[in-house]
């Protein structure tokens, strides 16, 4: 995982044994967000999983659950086209409104 | 890697057993086509099978299963009748899918004679199915069934357990196999905690409502959560059918907690009450048994030095301890070789596919009864045991029986008989192999062994000693040579391998009656219970099981050879002075006594000059310059350190017995 300015990019597997790492760092980078964006700055947090090779259920889960909480608290997250093995896991679960719905962006 | 690899060999292991399951189902559906129990085993086992094989992605096993179980599922529900021809279909496909097991289990795919197998085997299944061979495909097979006959729709709520991902699973592998199964659409619900920061991305929030449509019944589908029933909120509903047939706990809550097993039907307990039986066995490595014997061995041999260097001392308190020790050395030893008793039924049972098969090649109809199959022995003997078995077995269906034309010609009912019978006698066991056949044909043995040379043409023997000629290297009366038996090697080999195992085996045989085979084998073969008795310096030591009584020797008793008798409360008694036989020298004591000895129906009385009384003994085997010693089947080494010998009493009997025969 890269991070720059505002944009997250994931790459390589996303699977059980990386959540807890990719956890933390998702979620600083979404606070990190949510400061600017309480601050009056436009500000969105992209993320790219363009380059994800493996996704299992728990990579998903991660993903839906930071969807939601940025819905929550109202923070936009622009996803990126997703990988193929992201995109076969979101279809799989019929998840794919986590991922258009919160890219209300000005990209 | 590796949690995945001791899964998969949990599997084969399983699955080992459910086919073992599986032929014994068959077997006796082959008897009795109506029996419901035994065809919902069959059907069980091959459908844990097909769930279990999902999970690993064996899609050969899968896809080929799949076929096998629609139509055991048509004979269950009553719409295909089961005949002989049917389980003899099913008896192959059993064998299709141990290879394809041991295929899986060596990492190889199947092969194409394997897969030109299946498509056979899938053919015929799908013949007797009245439809039509489709592709041998897990994914193709499915949809072909459900325009069959039973098509349902289920309902499934499923919210997996916190610690789904910890323990290895991935709630897209049910998801993949129910796919496999029928047509299936999902939605998911991520029960993700309210607040963030109770959120670990390690737990799983999964949740999923299925709707399932296929030819299955709600028991294959709980069967495919098998692997997460315990941690998991489970409840399958028929869409039809809005009576829910398990209690249901909202799945909506955020936080999903775990289940108990009110959840659970009653199916489903009683699976899960299978389960808790085979969570108190623990397997063990066999080394570590036999390390243990041994030690046990040693913790013998040295308690009882023990216990006579405190006899030395006259101290009361001390030997109050030891034999306190002794007390328990004992329990020990019996607890530990106990670890080692297996019952004997699993191998009787193994022979019921060979009594079939052989008997089908041969033309034969022949039911096998089984009795005594919880008789337990130790694991070692009973390894050893089924070679010779299925030697007897063989050799009882194809000389023994008769064909069935001869049968009716003999009056006697068409199909025979045969009998494995296992008990226990004075601390052996008894393998008992009984036909209804011919029985032996002394005349064609005798004939037969005076050809070989084994006998001179004018020797006049025993019925008993003419039966034991067909233990004899290189004999074999059967007129053709069939692939079963007949090849002249055998039965000496069996006599050796049951004589390895300190057994012993005799002949019961009446024309035109049948023939019993009956193998005598000792419990164990490391620590027994023995009497200690002593001539002149010399300890013998034998088996205490065989002892019956100990008598003094009357004064007036004859004793000019070292062979004579006594009147036993009215019974002739043969003796055999141990001290002439074995040529030990010096005056016989004082009073001697005699110790009563039994071995099967035979029984003989052994002068000596010291009971010693009884002693836990742990049997060394001679070495190989005593090996041919007649008489003495072993040593053993007393707590004093001196080493006592151990009587082969079966020899000794034999020994008698020869005498006997020569006198007449």
């Amino acid at each position: 995982m890269t991070i720059d300015e505002s944009t997250v990019r994931l790459h390589g597997e996303l699977t059980i044994y990386q959540v807890s790492e990719c956890y933390e760092e998702l979620h600083m980078a979404l606070l990190r967000s949510a400061a600017e964006q309480s601050a009056g700055k436009p500000s969105s947090l992209t993320i790219d999983t363009s380059e994800l090779v493996l996704v299992d259920s728990a990579g998903l889960q991660l993903l839906v659950q930071l969807a939601q909480h940025a819905r929550l608290a109202d923070i936009a997250i622009h996803w990126q086209k997703p990988s193929a093995a992201l995109s076969q896991m979101i279809d799989f679960y019929n998840a794919s409104h986590w991922f258009k719905a919160s890219a209300k962006v000005t990209a | 890697m590796s949690t995945m690899y001791d899964a998969l060999q949990t599997f084969m292991a399983e699955a080992r057993g459910l086919l073992e399951e599986m032929e014994l189902g068959l077997l006796s559906l082959e008897q009795q086509p109506d029996d419901k129990e035994a065809i919902n085993a069959v059907f069980r086992a091959a459908h844990t099978i097909k769930g279990s094989a999902g999970l690993f992605g064996l899609d050969d096993i899968v896809g080929f299963t799949h076929h096998v179980e629609t139509l055991l599922d048509k004979i269950r529900d009553g719409e295909i009748q089961l005949d002989s021809e049917l389980v003899g279909l099913f008896l192959k496909c059993r064998d299709h899918l141990e290879n394809l097991l041991s295929a899986a289990d060596q990492g190889r795919a199947a092969d194409d004679d394997m897969q030109a197998t299946a498509a056979a085997l899938v053919e015929e299944l799908c013949a007797a199915l009245g439809t039509t061979a489709h592709a041998n495909s897990a994914k193709s097979a499915a949809p072909a069934t459900n325009s069959s006959a039973r098509e349902n729709t289920w309902l499934i709520k499923v919210q997996f357990g916190l610690d789904t991902y910890r323990n290895g699973m991935d709630p897209t592998s049910f998801v993949q196999y129910l796919q496999t199964l029928g047509q299936l659409r999902t939605s998911t619900h991520f029960a993700l905690p309210k607040d963030a920061a109770n959120f670990d991305p390690e737990n799983c929030y999964i949740g999923l409502e299925m709707e399932f449509t296929g030819d299955c019944s709600a028991e294959e589908l709980h069967a495919a959560f098998e692997f997460v029933r315990e941690d998991c909120q489970l409840s399958i509903v028929s869409a039809s059918d809005t009576q829910e047939d398990v209690h249901t706990k909202s799945t909506e809550s955020a936080e999903p907690s775990k289940v108990t097993s009110a959840d659970d039907s009653s199916q489903n307990s009683e699976s899960r009450q299978a389960k808790t039986n085979s969570s108190n066995l623990i397997r063990v490595h066999a080394d570590k048994l036999d390390a243990l014997i041994n030690l046990v061995g040693e913790l013998v041999t040295t308690s009882a030095g023990v216990s006579l260097l405190a006899g030395r001392h006259h101290d009361a308190a001390l030997i109050e301890a030891t034999s306190d020790t002794a007390r328990l050395v004992e329990d020990i030893r019996e607890s530990a070789m106990r670890l080692r008793m297996v019952e004997i039924g699993e191998t009787f049972n193994r022979f019921r596919r060979v009594v079939r098969d052989v008997a089908k090649e041969l033309g034969k109809e022949i039911s096998l009864k089984i009795s005594g199959g919880d008789t337990e022995l130790d694991k070692s003997v009973v390894e050893q045991i089924g070679d010779p078995l299925t030697h007897l077995i063989r050799n009882a269906i194809d000389h023994g029986i008769e064909t069935p034309e001869v049968r009716r010609a003999a009056g006697k009912p068409e199909c025979g008989t045969l009998k494995l019978h296992a008990y226990h006698e004075s601390g052996g066991i008894i393998i008992e192999v009984a036909d209804d056949g011919a029985g032996l044909n002394s005349e064609k043995i005798r004939a037969k062994a005076v050809q070989k040379g084994l006998i001179s043409a004018d020797a006049s023997l025993s019925e008993m000693a003419i039966a034991q000629l067909i233990f004899e290297p290189g004999f074999s009366t059967s007129e053709k040579i069939s692939n079963i038996s007949g090849r002249g090697v055998g039965m000496d080999v069996v006599k050796r391998n049951i004589e390895a195992l300190r057994g012993t085996i005799t002949i019961d045989s009446e024309a035109g009656v049948g023939t019993t085979f009956r193998i005598r084998l000792p419990l164990t073969l490391a620590i027994i219970d023995g009497f200690l008795l002593g001539v002149g310096d010399a300890n013998y030591v034998l088996p205490l099981e065989l002892v019956q009584e100990c008598v003094e020797l009357p004064k007036q008793a004859p004793s000019e050879t070292g062979r004579s008798y006594i009147n036993l409360r009215g019974e002739v008694l043969p003796l055999l002075r141990v001290r002439d036989y074995f040529g030990i020298g010096g005056n016989s004591a004082r009073r001697e006594n005699v110790l009563v000895v039994r071995l099967g129906h035979r029984k003989i009385g052994l002068v000596v000059d010291e009971l010693k009384g009884e002693l836990q003994t742990v049997i060394k085997p001679l070495g190989p310059l005593f090996e041919q010693l007649k008489g003495v089947s072993g040593s053993t080494i007393l707590g004093s350190g001196d080493v006592a010998l151990m009587l082969d009493v079966g020899a000794l009997l034999d020994d008698i017995a020869q005498f006997v025969d020569e006198r007449i």
